[in-house]
């Protein structure tokens, strides 16, 4: 047990502390060139005792640690691809919808939720995907590109790509 | 009133009341009780700790302050509708409801049961019922007063959202107990080992085995707990108290062919120091702690009907749950440092380590990691308040720091907070009480877990699950008023507002958002949650009268108006608990060997998600019409008014040194059918679909017997 953490938290008073660390076992580091977005998409730990090295499963995804230049919502996709200048048709592994600045991080925002009968983007933090952790298997991700885009187009095409990554393993703790 | 100070006044009380005992047939609080042996003895305690000539007002019981209400444990044990169980009675203060009638779980102030507090004798409870919804863990007769505090708590009590509710222990008078009923047989002994020692011991063991053995053989059902309470005074009027709680359910469900057994417990060891002087007191203790819920779902293989086919090895069992192990060390005290002038602090450090598997009650189906449960919890806190007196007036600043650790399996999380609280009572001409508190409160995300329209809370085995996702924080304000109103009758008022940015609202995790449209096609549908960083704003006003115990008809009556919305960020719903009016009243009436109980409640309909469904295609010939439907978090309806009367009877018979009471209970004796949700329902003549109620009826009645000396 800990005891020396109250002494200056009673010389704080009216103040917090309040660490935000979350488990991390993937990340893209975005490169954007020209449109100014950078920073990482993070795949996250599951945090509940099993192993993250699963297969096809539900994960977690945080877009906290992207720069966006401004406030603007992009749409970010996960392509079965390994090089961000891969030109072919690209099968899409997941639809992660949109992330926008909020202060001065990033979230995710789930788009078009119906809320009593209007259409909006919610702010959901975090996206969630199914995805593999576990090479040769489907859905694999690790060495997958991550893609953020511009909105998608009036009929319904995906808009020009404004940053890309691939997926690279990180050990937890 | 100060929590060191409680064991004085009570030995003080005793003393009074051991004396004005002499000659008289029962006790005004425990109208039922037999008379207690009067011991002649001194209570080393009491009169050696008063200074020579300092005034001590003796009233028979320690005034409460104005924003509590106390109730005493037999009072709530005999009222109708409390089956015996004085927990369920607080259902019937003002402030409370109950998520559906027959549960026991206390909404406070609208605050998910898991977000309030429940300790015997500073001791936190864990879990309130057996088996989540059973009769309550701790024995009736080990119970003294239970005090209700909603909210506007001092700088003592840290992460602490919702309300406070702090059970005392029963008089240390001797006397013995057993009792039987239809779903439990217990029994409880209080006796003095010597001058200075005494000891009370109460143990209870369910008695639906056999029945539940009948209906299948397979099956199981267990449970068992025990409560005893050492109390040893030394000579210099110091104080040893050894407390221990426990309680344990065993199930084994019928089989589906598949065989889950689930065992659900608690256990807490309590050794305490206590001094009292008329300058101040200090209390030291150490607490170990054993919780355990436990789910094996064991896989059974039917036979093939396909034998050539080679089977797949057999499933191994499912294993959830864990058990957790803690150990928790606690000072406190207080120093009067001038007249009208009186310090308080008090120092505190918790560990717990759990050891689990997948949680059992399917926080993480989300696969969120923000929802993870937590491996190891170190918490430390450190409280200080300052009672200045000034006439009539009591002010009393206080602050409180804790500092949690978090070892979660993917990572380690740290969080603190400081939180400052203000108190203002003041002594109002003709025995009124007056208070205003607040502050600022903090605490870790606390698991109340919503199956349906049930919400459970507190739940063992819970500490530090969704750590990760932060603090919550609550801004309280309460102003309360407590008044005689002359012939024993004593009216109070009172107003809070507390508004909540919640880490996580655990009461939204079962409510989706989706991007789905009625009869759309296309399957680019998302289902959104949002649980976390969700405000949730309460207000309200309470009142209550009520009749002073030891009375032929005693009793209560309150009312509470609230409004309680919930602010998610990009639309605000009134929250799961907002019922704007409830109504509730008690009252016992004692004519001769009979004690006579009714209790009504009547509170209008809380909101609801209320299904909406369309007809996509109409029926042609050889198809059927074609339907779709949504459940969605905004589309809301009030559930109808409901209201209930439960009564209770209860006959006494006096033998020369025994007493033998037989009561009979009728929870629900108005037949109410309470609605708990809407589901959407298919007609075949004509084919349509329609919403229906979901409806509960539980008529419960309940009979037993108490044998008291």
């Amino acid at each position: 047990m800990k005891i020396g953490g109250v002494v200056p938290l009673i010389a704080c008073a009216g103040c917090m502390t309040a660490s935000e660390p979350y488990p991390v076992v993937a990340v893209a580091a975005l490169t954007g060139g020209a449109s100014g977005i950078t920073g990482s998409l993070e795949i996250l730990g599951a945090n509940s005792g099993k192993s993250n090295a699963t297969e096809f499963d539900r994960r977690t995804l945080a877009a906290y640690r992207v720069r966006l230049p401004d406030s603007a919502p992009r749409r970010v996709r996960l392509y079965d691809a390994r090089a961000c200048d891969a030109t072919e048709p690209l099968e899409l592994l997941a639809d992660l919808q949109l992330i926008r600045r909020v202060g001065d991080e990033t979230h995710f925002f789930a788009q078009s939720v119906l809320v009593r009968g209007e259409r909006l983007d919610v702010d959901t933090e975090t996206a969630q995907a199914f995805v593999s952790l576990v090479p040769d298997t489907p859905s694999y991700v690790i060495g997958k590109i991550a893609v953020v885009q511009a909105l998608d187009r009036d009929d319904g095409s995906p808009g020009a790509w404004l940053a890309c990554g691939a997926f690279a393993s990180v050990s937890l703790r | 009133m100060h929590r060191t100070l409680l064991p004085c006044l009570v030995a003080l009380a005793l003393l009074a009341r051991g004396t004005a005992r002499a000659g008289d047939p029962a006790t005004p609080a425990d109208p039922g009780a037999p008379t207690p042996p009067v011991d002649p003895a001194p209570d080393p305690t009491a009169p050696a700790a008063v200074a020579r000539g300092e005034l001590i007002e003796i009233s028979g019981s320690a005034p409460e302050p104005a924003g509590a209400i106390a109730l005493d444990g037999q009072v709530a044990r005999r009222t109708a509708g409390a089956l015996g169980e004085p927990l369920r009675a607080l259902a019937l203060l003002p402030g409370v409801t109950t998520s559906i009638a027959a549960v026991g779980y206390p909404i406070i102030r609208g605050t998910l049961p898991g977000e309030s507090r429940y300790t015997f004798d500073g001791i936190e409870v864990p879990m309130l019922y057996h088996l989540l919804l059973g009769n309550q863990v701790i024995h009736p007769a080990f119970i003294g007063d239970l005090e209700l505090r909603a909210g506007g708590h001092g700088a003592e009590h840290g992460q602490l959202l919702g309300g406070l509710i702090s059970i005392a222990p029963a008089t240390d008078a001797e006397r013995t107990e057993l009792h039987i009923n239809l779903v439990e047989a217990g029994g409880f002994r209080a006796q003095r080992l010597s001058k200075t020692t005494s000891i009370a011991a109460a143990a209870r063991v369910g008695t639906l085995a056999g029945a539940v053995k009948i209906y299948d053989s397979d099956a199981a059902l267990y449970s068992v707990d025990q409560q005893t309470r050492l109390v040893h005074r030394l000579g210099n009027g110091d104080e040893l108290t050894l407390t221990s709680l426990g309680a344990f359910d065993h199930v084994r469900l019928p089989p589906t062919p598949d065989v889950r057994t689930v065992q659900l417990g608690f256990h807490r060891l309590d050794a305490r120091w206590s001094r009292e002087r008329p300058g101040g007191g200090l209390r030291a203790g150490i607490q170990t702690e054993f919780d355990t819920v436990r789910s094996v779902t064991r896989f059974v293989r039917l036979p093939s009907p396909f034998p050539e086919i080679d089977e797949p090895p057999p499933r191994p069992p499912a294993r959830e749950g864990g058990r957790s192990y803690g150990v928790r060390a606690y000072g406190d005290g207080e120093l009067r440092l001038a007249p009208g002038l009186t310090l308080r602090a008090g120092l505190e450090a918790h560990h717990r380590t759990l050891v689990h598997r997948a949680p059992v009650f399917s926080l993480t189906d989300a696969d969120d990691p923000f929802l993870g449960q937590a491996d190891a919890v170190d918490s430390q806190a450190a409280w200080s308040a300052l009672d200045l007196r000034i006439g009539r007036f009591t002010i009393t600043p206080g602050i409180r720091g804790d500092s949690y650790h978090v070892d979660m399996p993917d990572l380690s999380v740290r969080h603190g907070d400081v939180d400052p609280r203000l108190a203002i009572a003041a002594e109002l001409p003709g025995g009124g009480r007056a208070e205003l508190a607040g502050g600022r409160y903090s605490a870790p995300p606390q698991v109340s877990v919503i199956d349906g329209p049930i919400a459970i809370g507190p739940l063992p085995m819970t500490e530090g699950t969704a750590a990760l996702a932060g603090l919550s924080r609550s801004t309280q304000a309460q102003a309360s008023l407590r008044v005689p109103l002359g012939a024993g009758w004593q009216g109070s008022f009172a107003a809070y507002h507390r508004d909540t940015d919640y880490a996580v609202d655990f009461g939204m995790i079962d409510k989706p958002f989706t991007s789905d449209e009625l009869c759309a096609i296309g399957d680019n549908v998302s289902r959104t949650l949002a649980y976390r960083h969700v405000d949730v704003r309460a207000m309200g006003v309470e009142a209550m009268v009520r009749r002073d115990l030891g009375r032929s008809v005693t009793g209560w009556l309150s009312y509470s108006l609230g409004k309680i919305d919930r602010d998610l960020g990009f639309i605000r719903l009134p929250h799961d608990y907002d019922q704007r009016h409830t109504l509730a009243a008690s009252a016992q009436w004692r004519r001769g060997a009979w004690l006579l109980g009714a209790s009504a409640q009547l509170h209008t309909g809380r909101p609801v998600v209320y299904p909406h469904w369309r007809q996509c295609s109409p029926a042609t010939p050889g198809f059927a019409a074609t339907y779709d439907v949504l459940s969605e978090p905004t589309h809301l309806r009030r559930l109808p008014m409901i209201w209930r009367i439960d009564l209770r009877a209860e006959r006494e018979y006096r033998f020369s040194h025994w007493n033998l009471r037989l009561y009979v209970e009728i929870q629900n004796a108005s037949l109410t059918k309470e609605v708990l949700g809407y589901d959407l329902a298919r007609e075949f003549d004509p084919p349509d679909h329609v919403t229906d109620e979901r409806t509960l009826f539980i008529p419960l009645p309940i009979f037993g017997l108490e044998v008291a000396r």
